[in-house]
């Protein structure tokens, strides 16, 4: 009797290995099944291969943007993990064992933060309503252009810091004004600190510069914007981007991930209402890291920009430029002026003398100025890198890319006749 | 307070095993949930971060969390499915081991994409039958119906064939050391 109860307990014992066995069996290949199903994704897939680089800095924007955003809104305290364990942890995440209302609340209150401001990264779901949204407010930026309607944006440009780019100490680190849009011509005004702003525009009778001591001279087109925006293929639109909002949208469309979400407590609070589209870039395009836009759905126009690079110091771009010219061959001192390449098939404007046959500034200092004192001076700024990766558009916004720019629309507007022509000398 | 030097650490961290943590959420909690379980670990990792033991590696301790995230996500969406606990062990040894694997080269392999070379070459020694299903799946992102078209059977032959796929390059992946030899108790993955 009892050998057959040893019997049955050997043949119990021996099933139940079994079973454990083949649990064991099947949880390998379970796990080896699902890690290989990861790796495939991440390695083959193009969505996760080409634009990996940019997918996972999203993914990893959106969460420190998020751990900001809980940084920013409670007083930091260790909180317990919202879940029970489950089989074995490392020791340092098991769970604390004391949970309270306030926890919960901030809790929830960093998850809708993360919601509205860290969700429209990667949200595939959105891409869609993204992508319509631009699609629409690329219709309707487009016809101003060919209807000659007039826009005004407040624009706000954030320098990198002087150190970064070896500029002199009176060089400013942050320019304001406006961007006046008519049809194809443009005007910015600038100023640094509340000083006299400098002006360039490009009207249909071509580019022309009021610099700061009030000279006016007529520019190369070449000259007028700084190339750091202007995307590889010379621009099929025939304008920088940040010249044409329109071809902004198209840069947006074509060389970056875009996800949208209505604006929250992320935006400013005029801007709250309307689609805010955050976009990063994938493509080596010429052009900033991220862009913002908010769009008013109504009218399909954008109510602001917000531009942002990541800037390296210049000495590296330095470097890096140099390692490329080396490459080439050589080095090269800096290069002649209109040396720069063409600007894709933007077709040349007027009689534009070239630079050099620029007419003299004048002696006087200007008046309102205090004899003595400097104001600091856009051409504070270096010369181009030798490497001619930037326009060679010194005095108005540096051959650099800034920061930030922020464009922010003004409406109603109406601007004279002679706005956008050059002034009579 | 965590000062600005303790959360610019933790990003390097966060960053330097990202690809590791993304790939292991995907493992065990799926693809739809994927970047809520990553974000919600990079959270809950920075508010634990003073129970980190620094004598530990980092990336055990972040895949730790992501799987405790995972598991009360998953409590509260019903149609979201974890892996069981011994799948989650397994999924962290095989893990732990990919990012020891050196490259066949004479200097190691740094970065987890650089380690995915080795896939590379499990890929081609796959027979044709599985290789074709596979690519035109993962990298031609082709729906199961498209590619039982194409190869004139039935999405139940194009699941066998991935899953068989995958088994095999699982085999050459422990082959080259790039996957665990066995899952055992997962405690040493910890390790």
């Amino acid at each position: 009797m009892s050998e057959q109860n040893d019997k049955r307990h050997d043949k119990q014992h021996d099933d139940a290995f079994d079973r454990a066995r083949m649990t064991e069996g099947e949880a390998e290949t379970r796990a080896n099944d699902a890690l290989v199903d990861a790796l495939l994704d991440a390695h083959l897939s193009p969505s996760e291969r080409d634009a990996h680089r940019s997918a996972m800095e999203a993914r990893l924007s959106r969460a420190f943007a998020a751990l900001d955003a809980e940084r920013a809104e409670s007083a930091a305290s260790p909180a317990p993990l919202p879940f029970a364990s489950h089989g074995p942890s490392p020791r340092a995440a098991r769970p604390a064992l004391r949970t309270n209302r306030r926890t919960i609340i901030r809790l929830a209150r960093a998850a809708l933060i993360a919601l509205a401001f860290g969700a429209m990264f990667l949200l595939f779901p959105y891409e869609t309503n993204a992508s319509t949204l631009l699609d629409r407010a690329l219709t309707a930026e487009t016809s101003p252009v060919s209807m000659k309607g007039s826009r005004r944006y407040e624009v706000r440009v954030a320098l990198p810091p002087r150190e970064a780019t070896d500029r002199g100490p009176n060089a400013p680190t942050e320019l304001s004004g406006t961007w006046d849009l008519r049809g194809d011509e443009a005007r910015l005004d600038l100023s640094a600190g509340g000083t006299r702003s400098t002006t360039r525009a490009s009207s249909v009778d071509g580019a022309w510069e009021r610099s700061i001591d009030g000279t006016v001279r007529p520019l190369d087109s070449r000259e007028l914007w700084p190339r750091w925006i202007e995307d590889p293929s010379g621009n099929a639109s025939g304008g920088v981007a940040i010249e044409r909002m329109d071809a902004l949208l198209r840069l947006v469309q074509r060389s970056y991930i875009a996800v949208a979400a209505r604006a929250g407590d992320e935006s400013p609070a005029e801007l709250r209402g309307s689609m805010h589209i955050v976009a990063t870039r994938v493509e080596a395009a010429r052009g900033p890291d991220d862009i913002e836009l908010w769009i008013d759905t109504k009218r399909n126009v954008v109510l602001a920009a917000k531009l942002a690079w990541q800037t390296a110091p210049n000495t590296e771009r330095g470097d890096r430029a140099r390692e490329r010219m080396s490459e080439r061959g050589g080095m090269r001192d800096a290069p002649p002026r209109g040396d720069a390449p063409p600007r894709g098939d933007a077709p040349p404007r007027g009689d534009a003398p070239p630079r050099g046959d620029a007419p003299p500034h004048g002696d006087a200092p200007p008046r309102g100025e205090r004899p003595g004192s400097r104001p600091p001076s856009m051409g504070d700024f270096p010369p181009p890198p030798p490497m001619d990766d930037y326009r060679p558009a010194r005095g108005m916004l540096p051959p650099f890319p800034p920061r930030e720019l922020v464009l922010r629309r003004i409406e109603p507007i109406e601007f004279p006749a002679d706005h956008f022509a050059m002034p009579r000398m | 307070m965590h000062d600005p030097t303790a959360r610019e650490l933790f990003e390097v961290l966060v960053r330097e095993h990202a690809d590791g943590l993304m790939a292991s959420i995907r493992a065990g909690a799926g693809r739809a949930h994927a970047d809520d379980v990553f974000q919600e670990t990079v959270l809950v990792a920075w508010r634990r971060l003073a129970d980190y033991d620094r004598t530990r590696p980092f990336g055990p301790w972040l895949r730790g969390i992501a799987r405790l995230v995972a598991l009360d996500l998953a409590g509260r969406h019903r149609r979201m499915q974890v892996a069981d606990p011994s799948t989650f062990d397994c999924i962290e040894r095989n893990i732990t081991q990919f990012e020891r694997a050196r490259g066949d080269g004479p200097e190691p392999a740094m970065s987890f994409r650089e380690r995915l070379v080795a896939l590379d070459d499990c890929l081609s020694k796959l027979p044709a039958m599985y290789a074709e299903v596979v690519q035109a799946t993962y990298r031609d992102t082709k729906q199961l119906a498209e590619v039982a078209h194409a190869i004139g059977g039935n999405e139940e032959l194009v699941k066998k064939r991935l899953q068989r796929a995958r088994a095999m390059l699982a085999e050459c992946l422990r082959g080259k050391s790039v996957f665990a030899s066995e899952c055992g108790d997962g405690t040493e993955a910890c390790a």
